[in-house]
Formats: C-alpha cells, structure tokens, sequence
C-alpha cells in the first residue's frame, strides 16, 4: 500500500465519520426513526400566568417554536382558555387587537416575534417571547391555555388566575 | 505523467486537471458567500440592518446541541458577533478566490473542509430536504479533495510555486509540516 493510499484511506474514514455522524444527529439516517425537525412546526409555552387589573385579565404567554421552516414565522392563529365550566376563544384578529405588549428574548436579534390579524402570534424558529394578552376578567383559579398551530396538534399547559391588584 | 497527477492503485491516472470543475465549484460557492454578504449586499453585515445576516442564527438554536450556548452568545452580544461574521465572510471571499485561481489551494481546500465543518449546527435545517448537510457535507468532502490532491498545479498559480519551491508546509515543524500550502 503506497503512502498516498493510507492518506485517503484516513481521510476518507474522517469524512465518512464526519457525514454519517452529522446525518444521523440531524435526520437519524442510520438507525431509529428518520426524523426532519424543519418540517412541521412544534411551538411550545415555556412559561403561563395570568393577573387580574383593573377589570380585565392580562394572560402572559412566553412562548416559542422548536421545529419547523427557518424561512417563515409559524402561525398560532387560535388560543383558547379555558376550564371545566368556562372557555373563551380568541381567534388572530382578537389575538392581534388584544396583545398590549410583546417581550423579545435577548437573542431574538432581528427576527422579532410578532402578532398580525391574519396569523395570530407569529413565531420565528428559535426565538422567543412574553405575549401579553388582556381578555375579559376571569375569576381567579385554574385554567388551561390551548394554542392551535396549523397542521400540528394543539399545545396546551395550565395557568393559575391570581386575583392581582 | 507530471507530478502533479494523482495516481490510484490501479495504475491509471486521475490528471490533476480533471480536478480543476472541482476546484471551480466548490470554490465558487465560498466565493459566492462572501461576495453577498460584504459586496454585493453589505447590509447583511450590518449589525444595525434587518438584513443582518448573524440574526439568522436563532433558527439554528433549538437543536444546535452544544453549540446552543455559543450561537446564544453572539446573539446576544452582536458586537461580538459582528466582527465574528464579517472575518468569517473574508474567509469565504479568500478561500473561494484561491480555490478559483489555484493558488494555496492545498491550505485553502483545508481551510474550506474546516469552516464548512463549523456550519454543522446548520445541518437539521431542511424544509424541503435535507438541504444544509447536504451543502455543507459536499463542501467538507471537496475541500478535503482539493487539499489532498493539489488540484492548483494544473491550471492554477500553484504550478507555478510548486515549479519553483517544490513542496512546501505551512510552517517547517510539527504537523504543520505535513499541511501543504500548494
């Protein structure tokens, strides 16, 4: 075997290595399931709570999406809260007309998580933010927040109304 | 043959020159990274435009792994991560116009292997396929070929150096002898 040989050979074993190593991590191309996370988008609620003021109930959302097109912003066009004997819909006009405040993460640089009457919330793969939602006064207690996102299943987690100010 | 052929165990020839499509398309593609982003739309480099191409690495975070730290870091310290990405476009703008012309084209094809390894937290992006490790698995792979196989001495200015110096490392010790320039 000539020297040139075992330098491919050695070089062609590092970019085999390198290869199927970051196709399996990315897309499991060599065993398990096959997966491709910027297909469908998965948003999720990192964080819910809601305070009664003056009146009205100002639900904050801190949300984000993990998976999902790097292209465009992932529609959350419907939330609905709701619990055992009460549910309120909001659809993406009221969503739009009734978010009053929207805090970016520090490392949404320029890809600012937004809110329009057409999608609803509107999420950047990666970033994140607080959305504050004011709806109609709730009483205090325990409730769930849904967030319907196209083509996906619904995200939901639990928030507590406390009686606030 | 010349030197400047690689041979393979079977004894034909592969001529260094076939390797100059290669050469031109994967040098293209740094080159084209980098004219975009410091020539042809320098907002991208603009930490204060929208355009700001280094706000685009929050999509690479929710499965970035161990690089997620990193990527946050820059975001958000953009003054940092500025002129992080304005070197990185230099780069591209360097390696792809000597992979083009031939001339380092060892030390360049090493260097492009290098920085198209450093887009692999990129790689789980692809809508439509698997499109950033297919780019950057490609652009890893033909660096490597060029690195290996001095595809600058044929149609290159590295004929030229090789002629006159014959092989050289990029410094006369350690491993970095063993890292040819051209």
């Amino acid at each position: 075997m000539q020297r040139q040989d075992v330098i491919a050979l050695v070089f062609a074993v590092i970019v085999a290595a390198f290869i199927l190593g970051t196709g399996q991590w990315a897309y499991g191309n060599l065993y398990g399931p096959l997966h491709n996370y910027s297909k469908k988008p998965l948003v999720e609620i990192v964080s819910a709570n809601a305070t009664n003021i003056d009146g009205h109930t100002y639900l904050v959302l801190n949300v984000t999406d993990v998976n999902g097109p790097d292209a465009y912003q992932t529609s959350v066009p419907i939330i609905v809260v709701s619990n055992s004997t009460f549910s309120l819909t909001l659809n993406s006009t009221q969503i739009y007309t009734q978010t009053v405040k929207i805090v970016q993460a520090p490392w949404n640089l320029n890809k600012k998580d937004g809110v329009s009457g057409v999608g609803g919330l509107e999420l950047w793969l990666g970033a994140e933010a607080a959305y504050t939602i004011r709806i109609n006064q709730l009483e205090p207690g325990q409730y769930t927040v849904t967030l319907y996102v196209p083509e996906v299943p619904a995200v939901s987690t639990s928030f507590t109304v406390s009686a606030g100010a | 043959m010349e030197k400047t052929e690689v041979i393979n165990g079977l004894g034909s020839y592969v001529p260094a020159v076939y390797l100059l499509p290669l050469r031109i398309g994967v040098g293209w593609m740094w080159l084209d990274g980098g004219l975009r982003k410091l020539v042809l739309a320098p907002q991208k480099v603009n930490p204060s435009s929208a355009s700001f191409v280094l706000g685009k690495f929050v999509t690479f975070l929710p499965h970035a792994g161990p690089f997620e730290a990193f990527l946050k870091y820059m975001l958000e310290n953009p003054s940092l991560g500025s002129p992080f990405l304005i070197v990185y476009s230099v780069l591209e703008l360097v390696v792809g116009t000597l992979l083009i012309i031939g001339l380092f084209t060892r030390l360049a094809g090493f260097g492009g292997a290098l920085m198209a390894a450093s887009l692999a937290p990129a790689f789980w992006l692809g809508s439509t396929c698997e499109d950033e490790w297919q780019i950057g698995s490609l652009l890893v792979a033909g660096g490597v070929v060029l690195m290996l196989s001095a595809a600058g001495r044929k149609y290159g200015v590295d004929s030229y150096l090789y002629k006159r110096f014959g092989d050289r490392g990029v410094l006369n010790t350690g491993i970095l002898r063993h890292i040819k320039l051209w």
